[in-house]
């Protein structure tokens, strides 16, 4: 399942923090999904806080079907209101019209607010249009993804919390070979298998050694599942894709795999 | 019962979009794969970052490994400017902030508490801060000249948290009470 799918797929469930299972093992895996998908999570929510104008629709429909209720009171007891009065209704109709306006207003200024900063994340829009105008930034989610990871881990104070990242920067590299298999030339590929080799090999591994004994087993069981999760995805990607970029991914899920069975061992290490 | 119709069909049709164009992924996928080879050397980079700042708990290190990539980033926002490619700039303007204002200065004012003045670790702390200033001067001498070029406020606003950086690093690399070697 690519990133797309997953997109249209929350876009269209009812409830979008309430992901179905194969929606979900993406998402354990691509932070920007995960991203994408809280983002989603946040307008569904606030939806709902949007004012909405009252309407009186309902009103108008009941009003053919049940007889207006006979006036109560006998028409001698209340006098009939003087002709000056009925304009006295106006204002107070009036401004209920401006209170349904301005609320329509505020709704749609929310709407425009909400839809402008997804649509205008990081942007300011230019003061002065005059000269060449800027190229909108679209920007590359793996670069901006691992700049991330890097600054957790310049700040991170436990081996567990190094670990859990550098397998989110695992993750991170499987996104691209995930979405553009096919359209990628084999060299970059074997570019990004050889990365996500030493990510492995010279990051998670080479940690997980200096892991106490007690904490072995809570922190490397989850990573070497994600590893598992991860060769699986890949192996499925392989049937998909043209013979000569399939090498690469054959060797990244080969690392995976051997990534999740040197943890075990590490694991078991213990244990024994 | 209309209104709450249209409102809603307003909503959907503004933040549905908002959300797919917020959305890097939908990028077509060919332009992806442009964007990947374009910045392989960064990603390489990046990644050595990784396992470099996940080997050391020392600030120092931290700081230097973290100076060396502000440095590949500026390298390639060098490159963003002379072309100049105004969404790459923007894009890598951000992730040097990001760097330099979450990875370097925290961990430099961290080191800058623990290290005696005068001592080789004093002098790393200097001698790192003298690197970066030469990477972003020029920096800032470019963005000044093509401010004209740029979207002016995006312009003066990179320029503005470079030099606000850029004291900050010297601040939090000059260890008080003793003499500079």
């Amino acid at each position: 399942m690519n990133c797309h799918l997953v997109k249209r797929r929350l876009l269209s469930s009812s409830d979008p923090a309430e992901a179905p299972p194969d929606v979900r093992a993406h998402l354990a895996g691509c932070s920007c999904c995960r991203d994408w998908q809280r983002q989603l999570v946040q307008v569904e929510r606030n939806i709902p806080l949007l004012p909405v104008p009252r309407s009186r629709g309902r009103d108008r429909l009941m009003q053919r079907f049940v007889p207006a209720p006979a006036q109560s009171p006998p028409a001698a007891a209340v006098p009939p209101l003087p002709a000056a009065s009925a304009p006295a209704k106006r204002p107070l109709r009036r401004t209920l019209v401006l209170i349904r306006l301005g609320a329509a207003a505020a709704a749609l200024f929310l709407i425009l607010v909400l839809g402008g900063r997804a649509v205008w994340p990081r942007h300011q829009l230019p003061a002065n249009t005059s000269g060449p105008v800027p190229q909108p930034a679209s920007p590359d989610p793996l670069l901006a993804g691992l700049v991330r990871h890097d600054l957790r881990l310049a700040t991170a104070a436990t081996p567990r919390e190094r670990l859990a990242i550098l397998a989110d920067v695992a993750d991170e590299l499987l996104d691209p070979a995930s979405a553009l298999a096919a359209q990628m030339a084999n060299p970059q590929l074997e570019a990004l298998a050889r990365l996500y080799g030493r990510v492995i090999d010279e990051g998670i591994l080479k940690q997980a050694r200096t892991l106490p004994a007690a904490e072995r087993r809570s922190i490397l069981s989850p990573i070497a599942e994600r590893l598992a999760r991860s060769a699986r995805h890949i192996d499925r990607l392989v049937q998909k894709t043209p013979a000569e970029q399939s090498r690469s991914l054959q060797s990244i899920a080969g690392t995976a795999r051997e990534g999740n069975r040197r943890l075990y061992g590490l694991v078991a290490e213990v244990r024994s | 019962m209309k209104a709450r119709t249209l409102l809603l069909l307003l909503a959907a049709a503004l933040v549905g979009p908002a959300l797919a164009d917020n959305a890097p992924s939908l990028l077509s996928a060919d332009e992806q794969a442009r964007r990947f080879e374009q910045n392989l050397p960064l990603v390489q980079s990046l990644v050595e970052g990784s396992l470099r700042l996940a080997d050391t708990d020392d600030s120092i290190q931290r700081a230097q490994d973290c100076e060396l990539l502000a440095e590949k980033v500026a390298s390639a926002l060098a490159d963003a400017l002379e072309k100049p490619d105004f969404g790459r700039i923007q894009e890598l303007s951000e992730h040097l902030h990001a760097v330099l204002g979450q990875g370097l200065i925290p961990n430099l004012q961290t080191a800058r508490k623990q290290t005696p003045a005068g001592t080789t670790p004093a002098r790393e702390l200097q001698a790192l801060a003298s690197r970066l200033e030469q990477a972003i001067l020029p920096l800032e001498q470019r963005l000044e000249k093509q401010n004209s070029a740029l979207d002016p406020q995006m312009g003066r606003q990179t320029l503005r948290l470079l030099r606000e950086e850029r004291s900050e690093i010297e601040k939090a690399s000059t260890i008080p009470g003793g003499p500079l070697p």
